[in-house]
């Protein structure tokens, strides 16, 4: 145990740094094949979804010793911790057949529903705003 | 890791569609903050290079229509106070 914390007080970011590597190993081997799903073969008929993939991931650490008069100077902590959120959004499919290959965008009606009444709202604000300040 | 937002190109295994040969390509963004151990990635599909059986190339953009929409209605969220504000402008000016 007291070696443990040994380590932690020598190297705090240790627990960090590991974290980010292992984030790091994460995304160079997350191969393009996350991005096109595996192809779904029908009759003569070849189809390959195509998504974005954002992510994002923080990580911090942080280390304490005692410093109160009297108390054991060898009492301190530290810990570490992370989180992070992938989103993914299907953006096209790439159809093979007998004609050739071509590819077919999808369209998101419930991401251009919202990105249209929240557009609407900061124009009727701006709008709104300006009267006011004549 | 670079710590600055930087768009890279990467090719795919090749898959075999029939007699074509499709090759995809996705543009991966990077960006990593330096204090404050946050990183962040975006990766999309850029393109496919298909190789004709009679050994033509051709590559295929993907077009991101959601996010094409998206930036016009922006833009013109955008454009029309400014427009509005112009001719309020002009109309003052004239009377």
């Amino acid at each position: 145990m007291s070696e443990e914390k040994e380590i932690i007080i020598e190297d705090p970011g240790q627990a960090i740094d590991m974290a980010q590597e292992t984030m790091e190993t994460f995304i160079e081997t997350a191969s393009v094949d996350k991005v096109y799903s595996e192809p779904l073969v029908h009759e003569e008929t070849m189809i390959i979804p195509a998504a974005e993939v954002f992510a994002v991931a923080g990580f911090g650490a942080g280390y304490g010793a005692s410093t109160a008069p009297g108390e054991d100077e060898s009492d301190s902590g530290g810990g570490a911790g992370g989180g992070g959120r992938t989103f993914a959004r299907p953006v096209a499919v790439v159809i093979a057949d007998g004609n050739g290959v071509r590819v077919e965008p999808i369209l998101d009606p419930t991401k251009i529903a919202l990105t249209f009444f929240t557009a609407l709202g900061f124009m009727f604000a701006s709008i709104a705003r300006m009267t006011r300040g004549k | 890791m670079k710590r600055f937002p930087t768009p890279e190109n990467r090719f795919g295994n090749p898959i075999q569609a029939g007699k074509y040969r499709i090759i995809p390509i996705e543009q991966r963004w990077r960006a990593q903050s330096p204090g404050m151990r946050f990183f962040a990635f975006w990766r999309r599909p850029a393109s496919v290079l298909v190789l004709h059986p009679d050994g033509g190339e051709e590559i295929i953009e993907i077009p991101d229509v959601t996010r094409q929409a998206q930036i016009a209605i922006w833009g013109l969220a955008l454009l029309i106070p400014f427009l509005i504000w112009g001719f309020r402008q002009w109309q003052s000016n004239n009377e």
